[in-house]
């Protein structure tokens, strides 16, 4: 099994863990593992274009989580609806994937970091399951030109915020 | 720096937001928000959305969630119009029963 695959699958296994009320402590661990789930298999799926694959490792640590969101940005566009699965064009499945990962981001920064806030069971496996169907979508589309576009786009200069 | 309209016009970002709360119906319990910059600085929408019991059924979660943030998303158009970037938490109706987090209720 793939690390981003395991990542995800110990993500649910926390979330799911039979415990009332389940600790912070394991929602924070779950949120954060589901958000580097779907940055290692992006950042993995870019990676795989490299020829030499003893490389791939240390090309990885080039990705920055900044620089990915802002790429991700560009393909959210919060205004288009997202259909079923057997409905949605690449665009639409390059939508989930994007929206998925801004939104794990935040919260994985979060859950982190700010120790203030309080998680409930609802709220992680809400994003768990967003992060499930982005790798559903993200397998979908892993070889069309827009998603292996939107891999590049993750080593572009980050953009300037647009009100600084 | 030109702040967001939504910074510049809280009051005016929180009937909007009532607004969309109102179009949902039954579809949520309550909507509460707060402006201010996410993780990359970026000027950001944090919306803390409770909504009932049932729609955190497994089943039903993803497509209940998605919907209401795309609702949200729809009427408020929070990039394009007040210059944030919006952010979706959910919680079901008795996990904020039980948590009573004002921040969640307000």
């Amino acid at each position: 099994m793939a690390f981003a695959d395991e990542l995800l699958g110990v993500a649910k296994e926390l979330v799911e863990l039979n415990r009332v009320p389940l600790e912070q402590a394991s929602l924070r661990r779950a949120v954060s593992t589901a958000y580097y789930a779907l940055f290692h298999l992006l950042a993995g799926e870019a990676t795989a274009n490299w020829n030499r694959a003893e490389l791939r490792p240390l090309l990885g640590r080039v990705f920055e989580h900044g620089k990915m969101k802002q790429a991700c940005s560009k393909v959210a566009d919060w205004n288009l609806n997202i259909p079923s699965f057997e409905d949605r064009s690449t665009g639409d499945h390059l939508r989930v994937v994007a929206r998925a990962f801004i939104q794990a981001q935040e919260r994985r920064e979060n859950a982190d970091y700010d120790v203030a806030l309080l998680w409930s069971r609802g709220d992680v496996e809400a994003l768990i399951q967003e992060i499930v169907d982005a790798f559903r979508s993200w397998n979908a589309i892993r070889n069309q030109p827009d998603a292996q576009e939107l891999l590049v786009m993750f080593l572009g200069p980050k953009q300037r915020n647009k009100n600084g | 720096m030109q702040l967001p309209r939504a910074f510049l016009h809280e009051d005016e970002f929180a009937a909007a937001v009532k607004k969309v709360e109102e179009k949902l119906g039954c579809e949520v319990v309550h909507i509460s928000h707060s402006v201010d910059y996410d993780s990359t600085g970026d000027p950001a929408v944090h919306f803390r959305i409770v909504m009932p019991d049932k729609s955190f059924e497994k089943d039903q979660l993803l497509e209940k969630t998605r919907h209401v943030s795309f609702v949200i998303a729809r009427e408020l158009q929070p990039e394009e119009r007040w210059g944030v970037y919006p952010y979706f938490r959910f919680r079901s109706q008795s996990e904020q029963e039980a948590m009573q987090e004002p921040a969640w209720a307000t």
